[in-house]
């Protein structure tokens, strides 16, 4: 099986590559990136600001467009294949992104709002090939995710992920570990962080302590959401 | 032809096994373990033909180290042996055999290796050599039961029914000639590693002293000279893809050297006439031509002639060649490699060598070799399924757009 992976930034495809392993045992020849695009050469890269290479623009962008999806999904390789939406939920009301959030009382809080996204991608989608789409959905961002890993509490009731997730960082890591981790660059650093979740049975424990994290690597048992 | 490879414990390879088809492309990044994939071929051939000294490794292109690193050193796998299976294909037919070789080494000193094949005791050669027997005796479309008793009978009439009757059946010399190791022996048995060098080819250099060509491309010019004047004739029209070449001449005399056409020290009586230039001022030797076409001679002389291998390695088929002659090259080979009956391994950093394969025909295989998440080399055949009108990318295109894998992630 080869896996795609539209994802909003590089350590997002790092965290999710990790799970898919977990999950489903695939190796890192078995997937591949397909946004943001990391076949550019160094011209290119020079005139695109890392900024609008990732984002949920770009994946939005993506799914409307399918040029890469397409690509990817109708190349010659004979595989039987899937493709990964990834997307946070942070900016989820910006314009552009329209989703509604529910109450932030709603018990079903990230269930909904996971619903609400997946909608809104197949539609960007417009159904084509969503048998064969998985939604990677973090609610609010992927260090909730990345966060399971350190922290035996819910994730999802950290108000700031990214700062509680360098505060962890900080916090755990030996002085010369934490330097050298943070002179990785994006995608490294993700991979290193969230190496555990390589191990099915330890990430069957970390989705435990995010709904929106259980929610995907469920459903990447499950027939399309499509 | 090889059909199977497996092998276990040889350097980065812990266990793996690669079904083989006639021209075999392996790609993957830097130390991936492309080439410990052709280097394991080539101690199988070595095993076969009881040459495993030290030099004979060396000269069939194989990078020998001491022998611990030799073996794989992964946490937990202390095997002393590197044990490589093969199964052959017995011409059209589907009946294959099968040969397990350990290999194993004595280290007197850093200075003193011996590599050995272990074919342990008699009772272990026996039951090897018994389950060979049965395993033949299921193959009725190949060996009928009168075969069989034939075997049986010849063992019974060369050898009294004594201890050492069953200890020759246990050595398999009787039950394996002309049907499994000797023919394998036979297929594999002079496999190397060849691995073009400019100097090698431009006859400046002298590393490998195979013959008739060594496997950077030494006395390129008297494997050119041995060849039969219509696969010669063949050979010179096909190597007519570097676009400027008109003629190519082997001097046995070197009489053009005392004309002035070569001044160093080339012992190479290869002569190339570029057909842009007036025949009286358009002659180079092989120690000053363009070094793209010593390349591209040296890789199609390896497919045509009789006293090549039959089943070669090639590592870096790329080395020097512009990409649109990388894809003749590979085109090319496929050809010749059907056509004078040669298997090939073959490795390449070049994405457009992929566009020279045809992988709708099942004995065109591509692999993507890389380590797994413990270290390990493991390959993936990738095949091909038909595109849409309007989408079609060529392979080198997949492979650079990451379609294909075998490039770098630390992206």
């Amino acid at each position: 099986m080869r896996v795609g992976i539209v994802a909003e930034g590089r350590g997002d495809l790092a965290v999710i590559a990790n799970i898919l392993k977990g999950k489903l045992g695939l190796d890192f020849e078995d997937v591949q990136f397909i946004r943001p695009e990391y076949d550019m050469d160094e011209t290119d890269v020079h005139d695109q600001a890392e900024a609008l290479r990732g984002g949920w623009g770009r994946v939005k962008r993506e799914c409307v467009e399918r040029g890469r999806i397409r690509e990817f999904v109708e190349n010659a390789i004979d595989d039987e294949i899937l493709v990964l939406i990834q997307i946070d939920t942070a900016e989820a009301h910006e314009k552009g992104y329209d989703i509604e959030r529910p109450g932030r009382d709603d018990p079903d809080y990230a269930a909904v709002l996971r619903r609400r996204v997946v909608e809104k991608i197949n539609a960007w989608l417009e159904g084509e090939g969503v048998e064969r789409v998985r939604h990677a959905v973090a609610v609010e961002e992927t260090e909730a995710w990345v966060l399971t890993i350190f922290s035996a509490k819910d994730t999802a009731t950290f108000g700031d992920p990214k700062k509680k997730l360098n505060e962890v960082i900080n916090k755990a890591m030996p002085d010369k570990e934490r330097k050298r981790h943070f002179q990785l660059k994006e995608y490294a650093q993700a991979h290193e962080l969230t190496r555990p979740f390589r191990k099915r049975r330890e990430l069957e424990k970390f989705a435990d302590r995010n709904l929106s994290l259980r929610l995907f690597v469920d459903s990447l048992g499950e027939p399309g959401e499509g | 032809m090889i059909r199977e490879l497996t092998i276990k414990n040889y350097k980065s390879i812990l266990d793996h096994t690669i079904e083989l088809g006639r021209v075999n492309v392996f790609i993957g990044e830097n130390g991936c373990g492309k080439t410990n994939i052709l280097e394991a071929m080539a101690m199988v051939g070595a095993a076969l033909t009881d040459k495993l000294s030290v030099e004979e490794l060396f000269n069939r292109g194989i990078r020998v180290a001491k022998p611990s690193s030799m073996r794989s050193s992964f946490p937990g796998t202390p095997d002393q042996e590197i044990v490589l299976q093969c199964s052959s294909q017995l011409g059209t037919s589907e009946a294959s055999f099968r040969e397990e070789l350990r290999i194993a080494a004595e280290e007197g000193s850093a200075a003193d290796v011996k590599w050995y094949e272990n074919r342990g005791s008699d009772e272990e050669q026996m039951a090897r050599a018994v389950r060979s027997l049965a395993t033949w005796m299921q193959r009725p479309d190949i060996f009928t039961t009168e075969h069989i008793e034939d075997i049986v009978r010849t063992l019974m009439a060369r050898f009294p029914p004594s201890e050492k009757a069953l200890h020759e059946l246990a050595r398999g010399s009787i039950l394996r000639g002309g049907m499994g190791r000797e023919q394998l022996g036979a297929l594999v048995g002079d496999f190397a590693i060849y691995n073009a060098n400019a100097l090698a080819l431009r006859g400046l250099q002298t590393v490998s002293r195979r013959s008739p060509m060594g496997i950077h491309g030494e006395t390129l010019d008297v494997a050119i000279a041995g060849l039969k004047p219509d696969v010669w004739a063949d050979l010179l029209e096909r190597a007519k893809c570097v676009s400027w070449l008109e003629d190519i001449v082997v001097d046995p005399t070197d009489h053009l050297k005392y004309q002035g056409h070569k001044l160093g020290k080339s012992q190479s009586t290869l002569y190339f006439h570029d057909k842009h230039m007036p025949p009286a001022n358009n002659v180079f030797s092989a120690e000053n031509v363009n070094e793209g076409v010593l390349h591209v001679l040296f890789h199609l002389t390896l497919f045509v002639s009789e006293s090549t291998p039959r089943i070669l390695g090639i590592d870096n088929v790329d080395t020097a060649l512009n990409p649109q002659l990388c894809r003749d090259l590979m085109k090319q080979i496929c050809e010749l490699a059907a056509k004078h009956d040669k298997q090939a391994l073959i490795t390449t950093h070049n994405p457009a060598t992929l566009d020279g394969l045809n992988l709708h025909d099942d004995e065109q295989r591509l692999f993507v070799v890389y380590r797994n998440d413990e270290g390990h080399t493991v390959t993936k055949r990738i095949k091909a399924k038909a595109q849409p009108e309007g989408q079609k990318l060529k392979l080198s295109e997949l492979w650079m757009r990451g379609h294909l894998g075998g490039i770098p992630r630390n992206f």
